[in-house]
């Protein structure tokens, strides 16, 4: 293959365009801008594409911005609604929990940003606070006018931080907050630390992802909070609305942002009440709950009493539902995960009875015949021993063994050292004698 | 027998002698030393004497002196001369003194820094101080990289990382950059081309982090020798830096040979295979148990190598163990394992891609063949200085294979010994690249109005970039206002970002198998190409340009295909020019029209097809020389343009010696009246968009780069011209290299 060189004398060559050496020209030949531009996100199906964007337009200097920093401020009362609760109806559910509001000190925080891949290129132009007062809440709204006044936006955000003691984000451990310390650095100001950031994504995922498929704020405040969002603005549109907004100084596009942000801050306090209600009061009743996940957040709150009532709750309605969701089958693994993290909770609360009759349930019903049966009749073996009961154990043992047997050179064998120590474990209980 | 033995049977026995084109002994050189410089902290001191150093070599004392007094260095030095130490010294020096002080190093590959930080640990162990040197790349665990980011004094990275993981994310590493004393860039001569380029950029954006946090620091660079060392750190730096250039390292006597081997088709101008000579070559040496390095251009030679060696081990009744391949591909830790084997000994023979060149410690060995014309001087002196133990004799032979440029070594012996090495280009400035730097820097951080950041042109380049909605100006500076991360889309090793993924769907299960620039794609992954990848023929089923996708099956095939692509030169803008030559901006459109299938060995053609593709443009810098009709009026139009091919093909094949490059970074173009001179014209123009600066220093060569043409040309052994010289007589015609000369000649080359 010859390099691509082959001469074309004959031809004519187009003529001589003038010659242009605009720097301008010259680097959208090259096509230096890159795809920076392009949209982060594709829209989504039910959308048309971008409507909120409308041509872009000449620069000019966003004069009417003022000093640079807005801030929007709302009040929203105690009887308001969202969704199922009220306002105050929430706070209640926050205290009975037995979690302290001090009125000043506890902040529920939400960004707005011009991108999401983080780093230093990410501005935060809105700050979005809710906080107790005036008979309700009080929505403080720091909007970033101009970026070249971001010192002094960070700077009134440091103030009104510094009484805050406690924050409560969606996802702000790793985003919102990091990327606030980093705009700090960058302004050369140290954020005041906080005692607490209490991150909600973490319970949600817990308690959520697994019935609704997604532990997204907008999908819970649907199914759990009963609060739709209807004609509010993607998540997704929201930097390319800023952008147009510095570019043409045009306020009003960035009413639908601001619009955004309050919701999402209402929303973030109704989550906030519905962990609550779920981790005070697990029996419900509740709407759609993952009770594995409520007994995992349950049992590391030390509830372990609490913790093991979901997790038994769990297998109830394993047993008469065989999916969790759709496309995600509950197999024996699942169930033996949290069987052993039921167990344990009977374990810490020092009820060795429970866990035997854990056991002995599980074992009672249908049987399986496969891997975890076997374990699980392993821990009835166990179980039985301790409470002195050489022969119901060796009968359990037996039994194990048989299906461990039965399963060699199966798709899903028992693991060998397992199927080792169970022989041993029925040989020496038939030579009726202990170690 | 003895090396000394070897050597003189190589330059008697009539089998090999009458084939070595030059013979050169070198005398030893002494070491030069200098004492521990009384103002280092004395653990270092008692370190260095633990490891039995107690004088310094005289650049190492240089070094240590210059960056104590302030500034930045540059360390040109050959190859094992102990230039870890000339900043390793000041570095450790620094942080016992001062706990505070943190170091950046920077080496162009992990291959290359893994080796230098193995040492540096061995060092710092041996003086039992708590000095923290961490290596911060893609491997480095996400845990790891907390505590490296607080904590590590010294941090070895390389600059792609520096670009993508370090800079966008400073605010993580306010400790490092606050304290940020000293800058290592070790293996300098790396950095030139497009990759150079970047990394001026990079650094341009590193200094002004380093501003931000209020911290200053100094840079100590090393390179291999090149021919403009000052040039090329000041250009990478952006500060004058000090050279230190003259080393006190010693040297034993060494014995260098170029060799050609027999020809075995005068017409067609073929050599004897230059891996079946090398091995043949060297059959005394690894009887003699001369410890040897043999360096081939390809994986595929390497391999070969290793093989025929490993039989002729066999045949001798030696340990075929003993002799192994490395190159690119091999697990790190075989990488490893062969590396300690050569140090100890154990392995006796490694035949040897690049991968192995600098850098990595092998220790010294007693000869290195160097199987075909590595592509620079440069490499050149460093595949060679592999041989030469302090004190020992030793042995190094260049092995010419037929391809145009070694033929020209070999027949041209002074170019090697007499040439200063080639220079090193970087275009820092290339607008491209500088763009999508000042995209990055803004990122950062605001780029205020008129801050400096390379050239003056930077406003301009700002507002487009406003234009573009990338930045917003407010208040005095640019803020980026784009979602994505701009480091992102942005390889410091290739200038375009845009590749065509080349995939295998033989079987089953679809394989990437390689990729090819977008540029190149047109040429070589059309439909119904036949693409070779490792020696396997590949016939292109369908290529989706908008998903810049081409789908491939492999075959076994008589034919090859070759793409016809109708290139056109448009000159934009003139920068210079003077006696006959010129150079600037240029733009090249190439337009596929149609392949020929083309027989092996006969090349008959045996088929044909059109390309349907759509047209490329690539906007560049090029190099055009004119040679105007009136001085040639013999020549008739065909005769004429076989000339300018010739010379074409000629220049191409020369420029590598002047331009530190690759024969494919160039593209070359004729024309029998150039729109833009009106004269017959021949055109040398850079494939990387908007230039690194070769095509200005073809120019700046102007008439020397003809008079080595024009020796190519002559001292050529063909009868009617050849791949080695004009081009196949095909292209340029009967009389195509008489022609060239006779262009040549009425070109006035000055001798």
């Amino acid at each position: 293959m010859s390099p691509p060189d082959a001469p074309d004398g004959s031809t004519a060559s187009p003529t001589p365009a003038g010659v242009d050496a605009g720097i301008r020209m010259r680097l959208r030949r090259l096509g230096a801008a890159g795809t920076a531009r392009r949209a982060a996100h594709p829209p989504g199906p039910d959308r048309a594409a971008a409507p909120l964007i409308p041509r872009p337009t000449p620069a000019r200097p966003a004069s009417a911005a003022g000093d640079g920093v807005e801030v929007v401020r709302a009040r929203y009362s105690l009887a308001h609604r969202h969704g199922h609760s009220a306002i105050g109806e929430s706070l209640d559910a926050i205290a009975a929990h037995g979690e302290e509001i001090d009125p000043g000190r506890t902040v529920w925080l939400d960004t707005e940003t011009t991108g999401l891949a983080g780093g230093t290129g990410t501005y935060v132009f809105l700050v979005g606070l809710a906080s107790l007062g005036e008979g309700g809440i009080v929505i403080e709204q720091f909007l970033l006018r101009r970026l070249s006044a971001e010192g002094r936006f960070l700077a009134m955000l440091q103030e009104r931080l510094a009484r805050a003691r406690r924050l409560v984000t969606f996802n702000g451990q790793r985003f919102d907050w990091p990327l606030l310390e980093a705009r700090f650095v960058l302004a050369r100001l140290r954020p005041t630390p906080v005692d607490a950031h209490t991150d909600l994504i973490h319970s949600a995922r817990r308690l959520w992802h697994r019935v609704l498929g997604t532990h997204r704020l907008s999908a819970i405040e649907a199914a759990v909070l009963g609060a739709p969002r209807a004609g509010d603005i993607q998540g997704w549109e929201i930097p390319q609305v800023y952008v147009h907004y510095l570019r043409t100084a045009d306020r009003g596009a960035l009413e639908p942002v601001l619009a955004h942000n309050r919701t999402d801050l209402v929303a973030l306090l109704g989550l906030h009440a519905a962990v609550a209600r779920v981790l005070s009061n697990p029996p419900g009743p509740h709407g759609p709950i993952d009770w594995e996940g409520a007994g995992v957040l349950l049992g590391r709150r030390g509830d372990h009493a609490q913790a093991a009532r979901c997790f038994e709750r769990a297998l109830d309605e394993a047993d008469r539902r065989e999916e969790w969701i759709q496309g995600n089958p509950f197999d024996g693994r699942d169930r033996w995960r949290i069987l052993r993290r039921c167990v344990r909770e009977y374990r810490l609360m020092g009820a060795a009875r429970r866990v035997r009759e854990r056991w002995e349930k599980e074992v009672s019903r249908p049987p399986q015949r496969d891997r975890y049966h076997a374990q699980a009749l392993m821990e009835v073996s166990r179980a039985r021993e301790a409470a002195l009961d050489d022969r119901g154990a060796g009968v359990a043992a037996a039994e194990a063994l048989a299906i461990a047997r039965s399963l060699d050179g199966s798709r899903a064998p028992c693991p060998p050292l397992f199927v080792e120590r169970l022989r041993r474990r029925v040989a020496r209980l038939a030579a009726g004698g202990r170690r | 027998m003895t090396l000394e033995q070897i050597l003189e049977a190589l330059e008697t026995r009539p089998r090999f002698a009458p084939q070595f084109t030059a013979w050169r002994a070198f005398p030893a050189v002494p070491a030069t030393f200098a004492e521990v410089p009384p103002g280092l902290d004395p653990r270092l001191k008692a370190g260095l004497a633990g490891r039995g150093i107690g004088r310094l070599y005289s650049h190492q004392a240089e070094a240590y002196d210059a960056v104590t007094r302030g500034g930045d260095i540059v360390v040109v030095t050959p190859t094992a001369s102990g230039k870890t130490l000339c900043y390793n010294l000041p570095v450790l020096d620094a942080i016992l003194k001062h706990d505070d002080t943190r170091a950046l190093y920077l080496f162009p590959t992990k291959a290359l820094s893994s080796d230098q930080v193995d040492e540096l640990h061995g060092l710092v162990r041996a003086l039992g101080v708590d000095v923290r040197t961490s290596t911060y790349d893609g491997d480095t665990p996400a845990d790891a990289r907390r505590t490296i980011r607080a904590a590590g004094h010294i941090v070895v990275t390389n600059p792609d990382m520096l670009h993508t993981g370090i800079l966008p994310h400073h605010t993580k590493w306010l400790r490092l950059f606050e304290h940020l004393r000293y800058i290592v860039l070790d293996e300098l001569h790396h950095y030139r081309g497009v990759f150079g380029s970047h990394l001026a950029n990079v650094i341009r954006r590193l200094l002004r982090i380093c501003r931000f946090y209020g911290s200053a620091p100094q840079f100590i660079c090393c390179s291999a020798t090149i021919g403009n060392p000052r040039e090329h750190a000041e250009r990478l730096i952006g500060r004058p830096v000090t050279v230190i250039d003259r080393s006190g390292a010693p040297s034993g006597p060494r014995v260098i040979g170029l060799y050609n081997p027999p020809v075995v088709n005068q017409a067609l101008g073929i050599r004897r295979d230059a891996v079946r000579e090398a091995v043949a070559l060297a059959a005394e040496l690894l009887a003699g148990r001369v410890q040897t390095i043999f360096f081939a251009r390809s994986r595929l030679s390497a391999e070969l190598l290793t093989t025929y060696l490993q039989e002729d081990a066999r045949r001798r009744g030696a340990d075929p163990d003993a002799i192994t391949g490395y190159r690119a591909g091999y697990l790190p830790s075989e990488r490893r394992r062969i590396e300690a084997g050569l140090r100890s000994g154990a392995v006796r023979a490694v035949a040897a891609t690049n991968a192995l060149e600098l850098g990595i410690d092998i220790g010294q060995l007693a000869a290195s063949i160097l199987v075909g014309y590595p592509g620079t001087i440069a490499s050149t002196w460093q595949q060679m200085g592999r041989a030469g133990r302090r004190g020992d004799l030793s042995l190094a032979v260049l092995v010419g294979t037929s391809a145009a440029l070694d033929q020209f070594i070999v027949t041209h012996p002074e170019y090697l010994f007499r040439r200063p090495v080639e220079e090193a280009r970087t275009n820092p400035d290339n607008l491209l690249i500088l763009a999508s730097h000042l995209k990055c820097a803004a990122f950062e951080l605001p780029m205020r109005d008129g801050e400096p950041f390379g050239p003056s042109t930077l406003p301009e380049i700002l507002a487009y970039l406003q234009e573009e909605h990338v930045l917003h100006h407010d208040g005095d500076a640019w803020h980026y206002i784009a979602e994505a991360y701009p480091a992102e889309e942005i390889s410091l090793r290739s200038a375009s970002t845009e590749n065509v993924v080349i995939i295998d769907t033989t079987d089953p299960a679809p394989r990437v198998i390689g990729e090819v620039d977008l540029a190149a794609a047109p040429a070589f992954v059309h439909e119904d190409a036949i693409y070779l990848h490792l020696g396997q023929q590949h016939h292109v089923e369908r290529l989706d340009w908008d998903e810049r996708k081409a789908f491939v099956r492999r075959v076994n095939v008589d034919y090859y295909t070759d793409a016809q692509i109708a290139v056109d030169v448009r000159v934009l803008e003139e920068f210079a020019q003077a006696a006959g030559a010129a150079h600037g901006e240029v733009v090249v459109t190439f337009r596929p029209t149609i392949f020929k299938k083309l027989k092996f060995a006969t090349h008959e053609n045996v088929g044909s097809g059109t390309i349907r593709l759509p047209e490329t443009t690539l906007h560049t810098t090029g190099a055009w020389w004119v040679f105007p009709a009136a001085r040639t009026p013999s020549l008739r139009p065909d005769e004429l343009q076989g000339a300018l091919l010739g010379l074409a093909h000629a220049l191409a094949n020369v420029a590598p010696l002047y331009l530190m490059s690759d024969p494919r970074d160039l593209g070359a173009v004729v024309e029998i009246r150039s729109p833009h001179t009106g004269e017959p014209t021949v055109t040398l123009f850079e494939r990387v968009p908007g230039g690194v600066g070769q095509a200005e220093r073809l120019f700046a060569l102007g008439g020397e780069l003809l008079a080595a043409a024009r020796a190519l040309v002559e001292a050529c052994g063909c009868a009617e011209g050849c791949p080695s010289c004009v081009g196949p007589v095909l292209e340029v015609g009967p009389q195509g290299k008489q022609h060239t000369l006779h262009l040549l000649k009425d070109a006035r080359v000055p001798a």
